[in-house]
């Protein structure tokens, strides 16, 4: 029974932490309607430098807003490529995610461990403080539910804010946005900045809950964020107050859920990318027929 | 005051689909001017409203507002003293916020878009105050998105927004054709009370000569990227429909339409 609840407790824990990869596709995939791959590339990103900096011994918690501040200039590369040197969306985050792929080898190599004895945010000194009591596989889901809850809430706060509003009108129509004597391209590369470095912020916080990078975790993850906002864009569509950012909180704990109920029926790990692939169809198909509703009452 | 001087605008210059459309074109709007624009599919209408508010280049000669060079000014930056109503009702907002947030957004043009909250509580009741002044109960649907009102009254709310700062001009690209007769003749009427109120500088181009003739100061026919008939005070007020449709069929005529 105990095996049972770690069992879920560690898979809501995964969707927590992949729920802030979730926001940054939810920014620019539901937001901004821009396809971003980037992602494949600024996930593991993140990871290859938290995995290096807490090898050499940084703080843990420091090694946060590093690996965001890099998942940034991810963002920001894209950004350039597409809004000021005129590349079309996907191929412009096809550039920088090939890019970052040997970037990623550079920072980590092709396989990077830490160090058991190293402390990470889920065992250094203020989390011990505080949840110190807890098993570790529910001190992680603890702290990652906490990371979580406040980027959703910042960003909840953030899409009501003037700039907020604008990032939301540049989605929706970028021709008000011109005649709003803004720059439609800068909002944009704003929104991809924000959304990767949330990105690099989840493949952070993975390595520090796997204690491990390897430069091959980022395949699938562009598909994985697009799946948990559809998913949860389309469960939760017809319930007014729940935000979307919560909507793709639920998605990925889902999605996550879902993939261990696979795994647990003896479902071989060769096979998941796979299976993601098909779910992600299933996926598309409902969220179209969902398109097609909303245009039809446009 | 907006001034175009030697304008020459070319499509697909040095391909085999080039296309002239003005060579060496002119025109001058004065503070205060309502200038209505007709002229067939084709006679540059549109691409003149383009070119003065800089979403198409031009190959040759200036754009001066108020005596400042903005012929290579970027078209977002030369909106900071323009409004732009399109035909398109879905144009001149964004579906998916509410009437509050879009009336937010314009409210805020001009200014800087940081981290200050989108919706200044203090500034709801301005709102409501110039929605209701439309008369079409507006003001009531602060909340609603959108993209659930009508075309109507979409453009009716894009009209106030773009109005809603101070602008040198107003751009009224065939802003009522999209719409019902009725609900046109409605706009009509709030397009032209409110460029009296606010005393806007207004140039619009229609399709309907009614119009044309019963509102603004000053009538321009185009055709083929000039101007063929120019009316402006008394002589356009005594400027009729059958006047002006006289003189647009026979321009129609010789062109073999």
């Amino acid at each position: 029974m105990s095996s049972f609840l770690d069992l879920i407790a560690g898979t809501v824990t995964q969707g927590f932490i992949y729920a802030l990869l979730s926001y940054g596709v939810y920014i620019t995939y539901r937001i901004l309607d821009f396809p971003d791959l980037t992602v494949d590339g600024s996930f593991p990103l993140g990871a290859a430098v938290t995995a290096v900096l807490l090898t050499k011994g940084m703080d843990p918690y420091l090694t946060l807003p590093v690996a965001m501040a890099v998942g940034a200039l991810a963002g920001l590369a894209t950004g350039f490529i597409h809004v000021k040197v005129g590349v079309r969306d996907l191929l412009a985050g096809i550039i920088t995610m090939t890019g970052l792929f040997s970037i990623n080898l550079q920072i980590a190599g092709s396989n990077l461990a830490v160090d058991r004895a190293t402390d990470t945010i889920f065992t250094a000194k203020p989390t011990m403080a505080l949840f110190g009591s807890m098993p570790l596989i529910y001190r992680k889901l603890v702290v990652s539910l906490i990371l979580a809850v406040i980027l959703k809430i910042i960003l909840d706060v953030y899409f009501n804010t003037q700039s907020g509003l604008l990032l939301r009108a540049v989605g929706d129509n970028s021709t008000l946005v011109t005649t709003l004597a803004r720059d439609k391209g800068s909002v944009k590369i704003l929104g991809l900045v924000i959304s990767n470095t949330l990105v690099a912020l989840s493949g952070a916080v993975v390595c520090h809950e796997q204690r491990a990078f390897s430069s091959n975790m980022g395949t699938g993850q562009v598909v994985f964020g697009l799946a948990t906002v559809i998913i949860g864009t389309t469960l939760f569509k017809n319930i007014g107050f729940i935000k979307g950012t919560t909507a793709v909180m639920a998605g990925s704990i889902l999605y996550k859920a879902c993939i261990q109920v696979a795994i647990s029926l003896g479902l071989p790990a060769n096979l998941l990318k796979l299976i993601t692939a098909v779910l992600f169809l299933i996926i598309l198909i409902l969220g179209k027929r969902r398109k097609s509703e909303v245009n039809a009452n446009a | 005051m907006l001034e175009l001087k030697n304008i020459v605008k070319i499509y697909n210059p040095g391909t085999i689909t080039e296309m002239c459309i003005f060579e060496g074109f002119n025109l001058t709007v004065a503070d205060g001017d309502f200038i209505s624009i007709v002229g067939s599919n084709g006679s540059g209408k549109t691409s003149l409203l383009n070119i003065i508010c800089g979403s198409i280049p031009v190959e040759g000669g200036e754009i001066l507002i108020n005596g400042e060079n903005v012929t290579r000014m970027k078209e977002f930056k030369r909106y900071e003293k323009i409004g732009r109503v399109y035909q398109n009702p879905a144009m001149g907002s964004c579906p998916n916020l509410t009437l509050l947030e879009n009336m937010a957004l314009a409210d805020n043009k001009g200014k800087k878009y940081g981290l200050k909250r989108g919706i200044n509580k203090a500034r709801k009741d301005y709102y409501r105050e110039q929605l209701s002044m439309l008369g079409l109960g507006l003001e009531d649907k602060l909340e609603v998105k959108m993209g659930n009102l009508s075309g109507g009254q979409r453009q009716a709310a894009a009209l106030v927004m773009a109005t809603l700062t101070p602008i040198d001009f107003l751009i009224l690209d065939e802003h009522t054709a999209a719409l019902d007769p009725k609900t046109a003749e409605t706009i009509m009427i709030l397009t032209d009370r409110i460029i009296r109120e606010k005393k806007l500088t207004a140039i619009m181009v229609t399709h309907n000569l009614r119009y044309a003739v019963e509102y603004g100061n000053r009538l321009i026919m185009m055709d083929k990227g000039h101007i063929v008939l120019e009316r402006a005070g008394s002589e356009k007020e005594a400027t009729t429909v059958n006047g002006v449709l006289h003189i647009f069929n026979e321009i129609s005529i010789e062109c073999g339409n």
